[in-house]
């Protein structure tokens, strides 16, 4: 029997894309998208703990980072899961879950030690529950994948989605991906010095570098069947160099950008590359485009939600494919010349004469992860 | 200079304190070796304690990452962050 696509780069990565959708701290993927080809941004300065202060960091939050139960997640995920059920019976052999996240209900944990409770974590203190949990509220079969590997785990649910596309009997794959921040998470990133009181500055030549963390949740409905945007190519590359950096001459950057201009076939593409504000990694990120891609104009979106950690590769795809049918991509929010590489738009820009995407995600430990995106 | 040296000398036992190097005399640590890579070869976790241990000890605060980096670059190099940071 032939298969549905041909190959990609690495392992079969091609998928239709039957629906993407995502929540930011500006709104769903249309208001995000807009609000971002507008110039703005949702971040303000929160204390680093939430309720316990502390220095005031860049957050893009969707509500008071607080420890409660029910988790404050729980309506996004509910409202989104509504959504994604309109496009399968999701967790049946035939429509396998994806669940993906780097933080997954940490914050549950630290609330469970905050609140003082006796029976110790919560429902959805540990993944596996937090897990079984959302499968019993959304209705899913058991059919369930949970996948955690820090910033690039909604890419890799993406990846590995794709290839389950080939397997019988599914039919459609749903990648499904929640990161909310909590101050065990925000003092961890304030502790490493990379989220501090500056606002992040994407690809900007600059003294020092900073991030920002948003809260950020989103699912893509994958299908073997054709659609009119197909992620055309995936790959991803774990240089395991080190626990935090990456390997330092950017060979990761470097190979991640070749194999992604491999995948595009001639096609002409813009870039959204991961673009957090860190300096050594924007720097990294823009050499290695500015070698592979030149003519591409690239612009990275953290500045205006901030990172949303382990889900970003669904949040930012959710929002590139409102720009694929718009025409039109938000440029880099937060960030004025110089930059490390020519090819940075500030501006939103038409992306009418460009036939794809090429979107990236990278993480802790030198992982590197992108696909590329494109018309049907 | 007595308290720069009496400072310097008080951070290698931190470090080797913090970072549990039993098996580093605090002393054998010279002011401008590297701590990190081709020097004492610690990595960033080490740095996150070191940050940490630093700023609680003597009350100054690192801002950022590139900053970090440029203090924890060699003794000397932290023992002059400190009095600078104590000093503005």
């Amino acid at each position: 029997m032939a298969t549905p696509f041909q190959s990609g780069i690495g392992d079969p990565t091609r998928a239709g894309l039957e629906a993407a959708a995502c929540l930011t701290a500006l709104g769903d993927e249309t208001a995000t998208w807009r609000g971002l080809g507008e110039g703005s941004s949702a971040l303000c300065a929160w204390p680093v703990r939430g309720e316990d202060g502390g220095e005031p960091v860049p957050l893009g939050l969707r509500g008071p980072m607080e420890c409660e139960e029910p988790p404050r997640w729980m309506l996004d995920l509910t409202r989104l899961a509504a959504a994604a059920g309109e496009h399968g019976d999701w967790g049946k052999p035939e429509y396998p879950v994806f669940l993906t996240s780097s933080n997954f209900s940490i914050e549950s944990l630290y609330a469970s030690r905050v609140l003082g409770r006796e029976d110790g974590p919560t429902v959805h203190g540990a993944i596996h529950r937090c897990a079984d949990h959302l499968r019993s509220e959304f209705g899913w079969g058991n059919n369930l994948r949970i996948i955690s590997h820090a910033c690039v785990s909604a890419a890799l649910g993406l990846k590995l989605g794709a290839a389950m596309l080939r397997r019988r009997p599914t039919e459609k794959v749903l990648v499904f991906s929640f990161d909310y921040l909590s101050a065990f998470v925000t003092a961890g990133f304030h502790a490493l010095k990379i989220l501090n009181a500056g606002f992040p500055r994407p690809f900007q030549v600059a003294e020092t570098g900073s991030v920002a963390l948003g809260d950020g949740a989103g699912f893509a409905v994958l299908t073997a069947k054709s659609a009119p945007l197909e992620i055309s190519g995936q790959g991803c590359w774990n240089e395991m160099v080190h626990l935090t950096g990456n390997e330092a001459t950017g060979s990761g950057f470097t190979r991640m950008a070749e194999e992604l201009t491999s995948a595009l076939r001639g096609r002409k593409a813009w870039i959204r590359g991961h673009g957090t504000g860190t300096l050594e990694s924007g720097r990294m990120e823009c050499e290695s485009w500015a070698r592979a891609l030149p003519e591409a104009p690239l612009v990275g979106w953290k500045g205006g939600i901030g990172h949303t950690l382990g889900s970003c590769g669904i949040v930012e795809l959710a929002i590139a494919t409102v720009a694929m049918r718009e025409g039109k991509a938000p440029g880099t929010v937060g960030s004025a010349p110089p930059f490390f590489s020519e090819q940075v738009r500030t501006e939103a820009f038409s992306i009418s004469e460009y036939d794809a995407a090429v979107l990236t995600a990278n993480a802790f430990g030198g992982a590197h992860s992108g696909l590329v995106l494109s018309y049907g | 200079m007595r308290m720069s040296e009496s400072l310097k000398s008080e951070l290698k036992h931190l470090i080797v304190e913090t970072l549990k190097l039993h098996d580093i005399e605090p002393a054998s640590i010279k002011d401008d070796e590297p701590l990190f890579e081709s020097g004492l070869g610690l990595d960033s976790i080490d740095a996150l304690e070191l940050v940490l241990s630093v700023e609680k000890r003597y009350g100054v605060k690192i801002s950022s990452s590139e900053q970090s980096r440029k203090a924890l670059a060699s003794v000397e190099s932290l023992a002059a962050f400190i009095n600078e940071q104590r000093s503005s």
